[in-house]
């Protein structure tokens, strides 16, 4: 009877993941976000759950606490060192990503924590004791996340797709990255964030046309425009501010208690505990339309009081600069509002009324708030994760454009572009340059990413130098540089003088990137925590290459088979079998020795099965002749 | 039916080292083969050169190929594969923004042909003096005055006009350069080399429309 199995609960389980090899990955979908992150999975019954603490709770506060003696303390339990520790206590790292010193100081107005340049020139963030990059701030929420997902699943991570905004530029995404790399976490992909929406909007809702996904978050903005049909998301164009979200909003409130209160140089606790109580009024005034609340250090119960209207007409500057940022992404992609299908809204800044209507406003009709815009990047990724994995069936064809446009610095600071922005990626793009001076042997490249005509006014990429061009004629030379962006967004360039073919090998220092010697530190801190997870994913990734040799070899086999004589056929099956069973083992070097070992006792093979197909081919050559 | 487009048939699948014969994938192990970076970006979608493809089958084809090739679908495969699937589809998508931009496809139409761009454009009188009133009408345009989005509006559909106009006429030469002569003449050529070099200037132009498009309407809250 089926009553009895109904006794265990038919709800979502999230431990399908325990079954015998060859069963399903596990993989999972991370949001990181500027205020909370979540880390989500596909259920056994094929739906996307985000996944909770033993609380129930699913978003975890992105903020780091730097305790005393190297502790660590991620998420709530660090938002409540906040007010007691403001100057060892992180928040909003996201903003520091991929950042320099001097961005973030012109960008941010109260900072509880010093700030300096580190090695790279990525910004280090001096918090309590601690000295640490906003990659290993990023990680220890990473890490978090991961140790959750792996007590829910039941076992360790095999990857994972991390979403980023659509409009992060590639310093940003490599931070992104790098993060995961020291969480000791598989990244499959970088998802934007709204293309991660509308793949959990449109599969959760069916739906199929033209939708803008407008995300406003904690720090960020975002805004996307895509054609959803039936197995295929296409981005159209994109746009954003990676500077702007609730955070700034808080912001405003925080101003105007300062103001109010006659603080003007506040302490961190002061300002940790007024951003505290300033996210509360912001909340509450989405419903209320006027609150009144305790002011921040205040002993003697003094109040202050802000109305909805005060509120709107203090912030309408800052939700008005996504305005243009939509009817500009419309634009490019040469679509009107009233083509549109509709707009979904994303992110927890979404809640606040006058952003809804202000998008009501511009895209003319009410906007989607049918999933929840705080959970919805997190399943959109958790999708994708289980696409890549291989779990579910590949039918989901996602393309994805590239956010901003990617140049070089030419004479006289200007920025000429070589990828434009909402260019379909994977895409490559090279460009010819020359040498203005007789005899010059080298060649500055500096790669700038942005949509300004000044190099300068661009964010800075990275900057190398091209050398040994065999001296000619100023104008001779004609070096071909060559920008390839991936499938994550991530750029790769490189440069090759044509006359001489000579390939230069160059080594790209990021701007505002770490250094190769600070992943390597950071890694070997990871590994002494991690040496298991990395081992393994070696093993993983030699035993997936044993697996396609085999497979190839057994295809030959079944096809050409009949070359072999008794004897050759067990000596090409012995090679398989040493190869297999380097596979049951647990070392990844003894597998890719039996990879070329068996790469050599079975080239004769290979031989005589192309000497084969080549004299079919003469045959078949002649026949056509004959008739 | 799915297009196969041109790829390397010389060498041996690079995985099971068998012969290969035509297709994406090897017959007899399945791996992912690699593009043929010589071949032309019309064959990719199995197309024969021209300047008005069938858009129909250009999408349709572009889909199907996106849907063997993207880097999506080879996230569990070695990295030989991963790299492969990479180059095929950067080389799609390529491919498909030359062939679905009228400019773009023009100029590489030209490149097939064989013709030799002498770098700068050549400067007509008769395209001088409309550059000539291009310019003013938009010197005359402040963005920041209340008709400034109006006046903007109206100098883009002129643009926009010019643009539709000159592309049909570079339609025209290149079928009548397919249907007279082999090869097209070098005035035919240069004739739809003059005509992109137009082409490209009121892009620009309506690129600084643009621009001042966005100042006006920031200006506008």
């Amino acid at each position: 009877m089926d009553v009895l199995l109904e006794i265990a609960e038919p709800g979502q389980s999230l431990l399908p993941h325990q079954t015998g090899p060859g069963s399903r990955k596990r993989v999972v979908g991370i949001d990181l976000g500027t205020t909370f992150s979540l880390v989500a999975a596909i259920s056994l019954e094929g739906k996307p759950l985000c996944i909770p603490d033993d609380d129930g709770v699913c978003a975890v506060p992105s903020v780091v606490h730097y305790g005393a003696g190297q502790t660590v303390r991620v998420g709530q339990a660090a938002r409540e060192m906040a007010l007691s520790h403001p100057e060892s206590t992180i928040a909003s790292v996201k903003r520091y990503m991929g950042r320099g010193v001097e961005d973030i100081r012109a960008r941010m107005a109260t900072i509880p924590h010093g700030l300096e340049a580190g090695e790279g020139g990525m910004v280090r963030i001096l918090a309590g004791e601690a000295n640490v990059s906003p990659v290993e701030v990023s990680a220890e929420i990473l890490k978090l996340l991961k140790k959750r997902a792996e007590e829910a699943l039941g076992g360790s991570l095999q990857g994972a797709v991390i979403t980023v905004p659509a409009y992060f530029d590639d310093a940003q995404r490599q931070a992104t990255k790098d993060a995961a790399r020291v969480a000791g976490l598989e990244v499959l992909r970088l998802l934007n964030e709204p293309t991660a929406a509308a793949l959990a909007y449109g599969l959760d809702k069916g739906s199929e046309g033209l939708y803008a996904i407008y995300d406003l978050g904690g720090g960020t903005f975002d805004i996307s425009l895509l054609k959803l049909e039936k197995e295929l998301f296409q981005v159209m164009a994109t746009g954003g501010d990676s500077a702007l979200g609730g955070d700034d909003l808080d912001q405003w409130i925080v101003q105007r208690i300062m103001t109010e209160t006659g603080v003007s140089d506040p302490d961190p606790g002061w300002i940790q505990a007024c951003r505290k109580i300033a996210r509360e009024v912001k909340e509450e005034l989405s419903e209320a339309n006027a609150v009144t609340f305790p002011l921040p250090g205040s002993a003697t119960g003094q109040t202050g009081h802000i109305t909805r209207e005060a509120f709107d007409s203090g912030v309408r500057d800052l939700i008005w600069r996504t305005i243009p940022i939509c009817r500009r992404v419309l634009k490019d992609a040469g679509v009107a509002p009233e083509a549109l299908q509709g707009v979904v809204l994303v992110g927890g800044s979404t809640r606040v009324p006058l952003v809804r209507q202000m998008v009501a406003e511009f895209f003319g009709r009410e906007p989607l708030v049918d999933l929840d815009p705080d959970q919805v990047v997190a399943l959109g990724a958790a999708h994708q994760a289980e696409a890549l994995a291989g779990n579910a069936p590949a039918e989901m064809l996602l393309l994805d454009v590239t956010p901003l446009s990617l140049g070089i610095e030419t004479m006289g600071d200007l920025m000429e572009r070589i990828v434009p922005r909402n260019a379909p990626i994977p895409t490559a793009r090279a460009q010819e340059f020359t040498t203005f001076k007789d005899g010059q042997t080298a060649m500055a490249i500096h790669v700038v990413q942005g949509e300004r005509e000044l190099a300068s006014q661009c964010r800075s990429l990275a900057r190398f130098e091209l050398r040994g061009i065999p001296p000619m004629t100023a104008g001779a030379a004609r070096i071909r540089v060559t920008y390839q962006v991936d499938a994550d967004g991530l750029l790769t360039v490189s440069a090759r003088e044509e006359t001489t073919g000579v390939e230069q090998s160059i080594t790209v220092k990021p701007s505002y990137g770490l250094t190769d010697d600070e992943i390597a530190n950071m890694l070997q801190e990871a590994m002494q925590h991690g040496e298991a997870d990395m081992l393994a994913r070696l093993f993983n990734e030699a035993k997936v290459e044993a697996d396609r040799v085999l497979a190839a070899a057994g295809a030959a086999l079944r096809e050409d088979g009949d070359l072999l004589n008794d004897e050759e056929l067990k000596q090409v099956k012995g090679a398989m079998l040493a190869l297999w069973e380097t596979t049951q083992g647990q070392s990844a070097d003894a597998i890719n020795d039996r990879i070329q070992k068996m790469d050599a006792q079975t080239r004769f093979f290979a031989q005589r099965r192309m000497d084969r197909s080549l004299k079919q081919a003469m045959t078949g050559r002649k026949v056509d002749d004959f008739e | 039916m799915n297009p196969t487009p041109p790829r390397i048939h010389s060498q041996a699948c690079w995985s099971c080292r068998g012969p290969t014969p035509a297709g994406l994938f090897c017959t007899t192990c399945n791996a992912l083969l690699p593009p043929d970076m010589g071949a032309n970006r019309f064959a990719l979608f199995g197309l024969e050169p021209s300047y008005e493809p069938d858009a129909a089958i250009l999408e349709k084809n572009h889909r199907a190929l996106q849907k063997q090739l993207h880097p999506d679908f080879f996230a569990q495969r070695g990295p030989t594969e991963r790299r492969l699937s990479l180059e095929w589809t950067t080389r799609l998508n390529e491919a498909w923004q030359t062939l679905t931009d009228p400019v773009a496809r023009a100029g590489y139409l030209l490149e097939l042909l064989g013709w030799k761009s002498t770098g700068r454009p050549a400067l007509d009188p008769e395209f001088l003096e409309e550059v000539m009133t291009l310019r003013e009408a938009l010197e005359e345009v402040d963005p920041l005055a209340p008709d400034a989005l109006p006046k903007l509006a109206t100098l883009k559909t002129t643009a926009r006009g010019r643009l539709k106009v000159e592309e049909s006429q570079i339609a025209h030469w290149f079928r009548r350069a397919h249907s007279h002569e082999h090869p097209p003449s070098t005035d035919a050529l240069g004739e739809i080399a003059r005509l992109v070099d137009r082409m490209r200037y009121h892009r620009r132009y309506l690129e600084e429309l643009d621009r001042l498009e966005d100042r006006a309407f920031d200006q506008d809250a």
